[in-house]
């Protein structure tokens, strides 16, 4: 009597367990950050839909990105556990994982630590802005502040745009300004660049696919901030009253049909290598066209197995004067003391004037 | 139409190239209110059709091309009367040279400073130096202005001393006040006299960005030059004076004759502002010629500069450890009001100056005379030279090295050479004859060293190290290969820049074998951070020479393991890499080269049939004439039954890397293969060459597609050598 009695009560408290977790699922998906999820989902799917002539205007995503897209998917129908630690999951783009930054890892620790130490030598106004601590942030923590590659490398891309004076407007203005990003992946960049240039307007246009991982965490991290997505209104009116909304998601296949009144800077880093001389010539024609004064750009030349395009600066060079940027001796995927590999030696900062 | 505020004058000559992106970084300027006048002296390629052509597009721009040709100073004074004459109600002036850039925020920035700040006279940004091509070619931009600067005299004091004329010169300043001090007086180096006459007109002020970039076409500043650029139709006698006395009489005659200054400057007060400057452009022009003399001494002697950097700390150090420069305290007790102390300091530092440039001269002059000599000339400057320039860009890492080796020498512990956990082909065609260097530089007593490697690579070092210690006798194979791994992927590659934990591991490991409870390590990172700058076309092979020697390696007994093998034979060994892909035509290409290989000539293939390191073997199969002699290997061994083998062959043959440079060493040509040419590293091509050269045993480099031209070479050795005898056990016949 005693045993059956004990395992009754035990299975109660299994079924109490199991309810409990559910209503925390339930209260989860209650939170701001899901609705945020689930209101990216409703527009990402309905510009997938929207896309699938993607092909036939010539804005396919090339093999490469097409596999990596396909690894994914399962992101349309997250739970919101996968969303609680959505930063875990954006190994899918950068290939960065928490576990490369585990604290036993002492001498990357060192390292990383000596490559923020350089790069704040460079830093002449304060631009750091360490791994917030949100859906899963990770990296190794240097004087309680998270640090990991991609930090750095924004960091990085953020004295440049300094050093290219083109940072101090945008820092310093009183009017609004518009800020055209293609392909900000999983939102990381948008998040430094709008916490360094509050007033400022981020106009991100990538794969549909991807604003499941920038909408959703931009959204978590500037909880006030506004939002529109291409298609929440009239597509001509996407740019209407622009200077109330603080970011823009575009898909990249109707990048081309809108006009903003004004662009102030077009950002692109680490993927005009990838892509074809059509897209990157169409990008930086829309860019000029649009009048944007600046354009930056921290790309090789071109990809080590990209034949379909010639070469990035000689495309920026047709509507831009490019000014590289010196800045560390060895590339963002490197730290100090570390080989400078052929292949990674090539990324160059450039900040582009428009030709006249 | 109202005039503008501001209005640039532009004076060209002859910079066509860089005409355009500089019109366009005017054009393209945020702040769009401004008149561009273009003033031409008789430029003789295309300036004048670029500046047209814009000009027929923007009106603001005028172009004007002088009748006859001017000079730099006239042409300087030309376009700011022009452009004052075009927009007469301009507040504001720049001169634009016809080859720098500015950043489109440029004059908005400098408007701006001026708008909101009426004590300044002139503004100007931060500036990046760039070539040609328009790469940055400096780190640091200059920084100076008297921003806040009331007082006349130390604005005066601080220019002189603190200036630097080019920095500031395209500065965006009131037109009335460069009007009011001179404009570009006919001196040499007029702009420093209008700078000094502005400083005293009120403050400059410097805006902290970069918003100009000066072009450099890698001439540096010759007073030469300017008497050429700006008298072109004849010097003038006054061309010749010394700048600096000009300048001061220049200053005094305004200052001081002629009153034309403004108010608070009185004709005394001009006078003795021109003795100012007099005394202070001298002492500048003695401090920067005495600074050229040292960078010229320098650069053609490059020992004496750690000699001069070493006294120099000596002599703070001792400054410092005495404590007399603490003394200040006691000095002015003991010697009184500040008037006599600073008499005293000038005293003192006066007698210091008239002995060193006693010694400075005659040392000076002695320099000249040795400098003169025909064969200081013709080979010992050219060879100092060279010498600076081949280390320059390593040079850092040079002195690292020699210490790391010091520190290691000294210890005077046993010394753990390794461990080497890297590609067979760094050992061999590095890191040995670094250490081979290495011994040799800093006379190593060889019983200290205990070279860590593995596989058997012993024979390698027994001329070099009394003892070895394998890793593959400290740890399982498996155990490498996954620790081995992690390291890989710890440091993103096999290179050993940095000793990695699993190095800690086994030096440990050494030491609980051989019961040491201390050593000193010589890491391959040493070599690694070195000959990177090599590798990456960052150093002249000069650095390799230097810290490199190359010498045949220790010879290797035929051995009984051997005996089977024929007396003569061809050595192969094949596996993948980036270079030599595994692809289905390099697998069909080395089936049939082996295959005709051995109808001319035995075979023995290398494969040691053990997964070691990350390069896929490949085994071409069996055949008549080919044998193989993977039973003879263990982990232990591979290298050291690969090595007798290959030092015996008639020749080696394999995927090009690795073994591939271990031939030339026993003295055995090699032919190493590849399919893909962009793949091999031109530096390590390089260095195979020279070393085949030194060991006089020829390292050929082929594509695998020219099998025919492999198999002619073939048919030549053996021509040569005549026909060889059957195998015998224990080598296995693989037929």
């Amino acid at each position: 009597m005693t045993d059956s009695g004990s395992t009754t009560d035990l299975l109660v408290a299994a079924d109490a367990a199991a309810a409990a977790w559910e209503a925390r699922l339930a209260a989860m998906r209650d939170q701001p950050v899901y609705r945020s999820y689930e209101r990216t989902r409703r527009r990402v799917l309905a510009l997938l839909s929207l896309g699938r002539n993607r092909r036939l205007t010539g804005h396919a995503p090339s093999d490469y990105w097409s596999g990596e897209l396909d690894k994914f998917e399962y992101m349309l129908d997250a739970s919101p556990l996968i969303v609680e630690k959505l930063r875990l999951h954006t190994h899918n783009l950068t290939g960065l994982h928490a576990n490369q930054y585990r604290d036993s890892l002492r001498k990357h620790r060192r390292r990383f630590r000596e490559k923020l130490e350089a790069l704040r030598a460079l830093d002449e106004v304060d631009l750091w802005v360490p791994e917030p601590r949100l859906l899963g942030g990770f990296g190794f923590d240097i004087g309680g502040q998270l640090v990991n590659l991609d930090t750095l490398k924004f960091y990085e891309v953020l004295i440049a745009m300094h050093l290219g004076a083109v940072l101090t407007e945008l820092r310093e203005t009183t009017e609004r300004k518009l800020v055209w990003e293609i392909g900000a992946g999983w939102g990381g960049f948008p998040y430094q660049f709008k916490k360094q240039c509050p007033n400022v307007t981020y106009v991100i246009t990538d794969f549909p696919e991807l604003f499941l991982f920038s909408a959703t965490y931009l959204m978590a991290a500037f909880p006030e901030a506004k939002v529109r997505f291409f298609g929440e209104v009239p597509a001509e009116d996407t740019f209407d009253g622009w200077r109330d909304l603080d970011f823009i998601f575009i898909p990249d296949t109707f990048h081309a049909t809108l006009r903003p009144e004004q662009v102030d800077l077009l950002i692109n880093m680490v993927s005009f290598q990838e892509m074809t001389t059509q897209q990157v010539d169409g990008y930086v024609r829309r860019a000029f066209d649009l009048g944007c004064p600046y354009l930056y750009s921290l790309n090789r030349d071109r990809s080590g197995h990209n034949a379909e395009l010639t070469n990035v600066r000689s495309i920026i060079e047709k509507y831009y004067w490019p000014h590289p940027v010196d800045m560390l001796p060895v590339s963002y995927t490197k730290m100090l003391n570390e080989d400078p590999d052929e292949g990674d030696s090539g990324y160059k900062h450039v900040v582009g004037w428009r030709r006249v | 139409m109202t005039s503008p505020r501001v209005v640039i004058g532009a004076p060209l000559y002859n910079h066509a190239a860089d005409l355009p992106e500089t019109i366009e970084s005017l054009l393209t300027q945020s702040y769009r209110e401004f008149t561009l006048v273009c003033v031409d002296d008789q430029s003789s390629d295309a300036t004048g059709e670029i500046v047209e052509s814009y000009a027929a597009r923007d009106s603001r721009i005028v172009y004007v091309r002088n009748a006859t040709r001017l000079g730099m100073i006239d042409n300087w004074r030309l376009a700011f009367d022009l452009a004052l004459e075009q927009s007469p109600d301009a507040a504001y002036f720049a001169w634009a040279s016809d080859h720098d850039v500015w950043h489109p925020r440029w004059l908005r920035v400098l408007v701006d400073v001026l708008d909101r700040h009426p004590e300044v006279v002139l503004a100007y940004p931060r500036n990046r130096r760039i070539g040609p091509d328009g790469v940055v070619i400096d780190k640091r931009p200059w920084q100076f202005d008297t921003a806040g600067v009331d007082a006349l005299r130390v604005r005066f004091r601080r220019t002189m001393s603190d200036m630097s004329a080019g920095n500031m010169i395209y500065g965006l300043g009131r037109s009335d006040a460069i009007r009011r001090a001179g404009v570009f007086r006919h001196v040499l180096v007029p702009d420093r006299l209008l700078l000094m006459e502005l400083s005293l007109e009120g403050q400059f002020k410097q805006v902290p960005e970069v918003l100009w970039f000066r072009r450099w076409h890698g001439q540096f500043f010759s007073l030469q030059r300017q008497r050429h650029a700006f008298f072109p139709n004849g010097r003038p006698l006054y061309a010749y004076v010394p700048w600096w006395i000009s300048h001061a009489s220049a200053l005094t005659w305004i200052l001081g004759v002629r009153a034309a200054r403004a108010p608070g400057i009185g004709r005394w007060a001009g006078v003795r502002l021109g003795g100012r400057y007099l005394r202070l452009a001298g002492l500048l022009h003695f401090r920067q010629e005495l600074k050229a003399f040292r960078i010229e001494l320098f650069e053609r002697a490059t020992f004496l500069k750690p000699i001069y950097v070493r006294s120099r700390n000596l002599y703070r150090g001792v400054i410092r450890h005495t404590g007399l420069d603490a003394l200040s305290g006691r000095w002015s007790k003991s010697f009184g009001d500040a008037i006599r102390r600073r008499r005293l300091v000038r005293l003192v530092k006066r007698k210091a100056r008239t002995a060193a440039n006693e010694a400075i001269g005659s040392g000076r002059y002695l320099l000249r005379a040795v400098r003169a000599l025909p064969l200081m000339q013709s080979r010992v400057i050219p060879w100092l030279v060279r010498q600076e320039i081949d280390e320059v860009p390593a040079g850092r890492e040079v002195g690292l090295m020699k210490r790391a080796l010091r520190t290691v020498v000294k210890s005077r512990k046993p010394i753990i050479v390794g461990p080497w956990l890297s590609e067979v082909g760094f050992e061999v065609l590095y890191w040995i004859p670094f250490l081979t260097w290495a011994v040799k530089e800093f006379d190593i007593d060889r019983d200290r060293l205990i070279v860590v490697s593995r596989g058997g690579a012993d024979v390698w070092y027994r001329d070099l190290a009394e003892h070895y210690e394998d890793i593959f006798d400290l740890m399982s194979v498996k155990d490498y290969r996954h620790r081995n791994e992690e390291r890989w992927s710890e440091g993103g590659n096999q290179k050993q820049m940095a000793p990695s934990a699993f190095d800690d591991d086994i030096v440990d490991l050494v030491k609980a074998r051989r019961g040491l409870s201390d050593v000193a390590v010589l890491h391959p990172s040493v070599m690694y951070r070195l000959f990177r700058y090599f590798w990456y076309g960052k150093g002249a092979i000069s650095l390799l020479e230097k810290h490199a020697v190359y010498r045949p390696m220790p010879a290797i007994d035929r051995g009984p393991a051997l005996e089977g093998l024929p007396a003569e034979y061809a050595a192969v060994r094949f596996y993948f890499r980036p270079s030599f892909p595994d692809s289905t035509e390099n697998r069909a290409l080395i089936g049939q080269f082996v295959q005709a290989l051995s109808r001319r000539m035995p075979v023995v293939l290398l494969n040691p049939g053990l997964s070691l390191d990350d390069h896929e073997d490949f085994d071409p199969g069996t055949g008549k004439g080919v044998h193989k002699i993977d039973h003879l290997m263990t982990p232990t061994t591979n290298l050291q039954v690969q090595s007798a083998v290959i030092a015996h062959a008639r020749v080696f043959v394999g995927t090009y890397g690795g073994l591939s440079y271990l031939g030339p060493f026993y003295g055995v040509p090699s032919i190493g293969l590849f399919s893909y040419e962009s793949e091999l590293v031109a530096t390590h091509l390089d260095i195979s060459r020279r070393l085949s050269r030194r060991l006089a045993a020829p390292l050929v480099t082929l594509d695998i597609r020219e099998v025919a031209m492999v198999e002619m070479l073939f048919d030549t050795l053996h021509r040569d050598s005549g026909t060889t005898s059957a195998p015998r056990a224990p080598v296995a016949p693989a037929s």
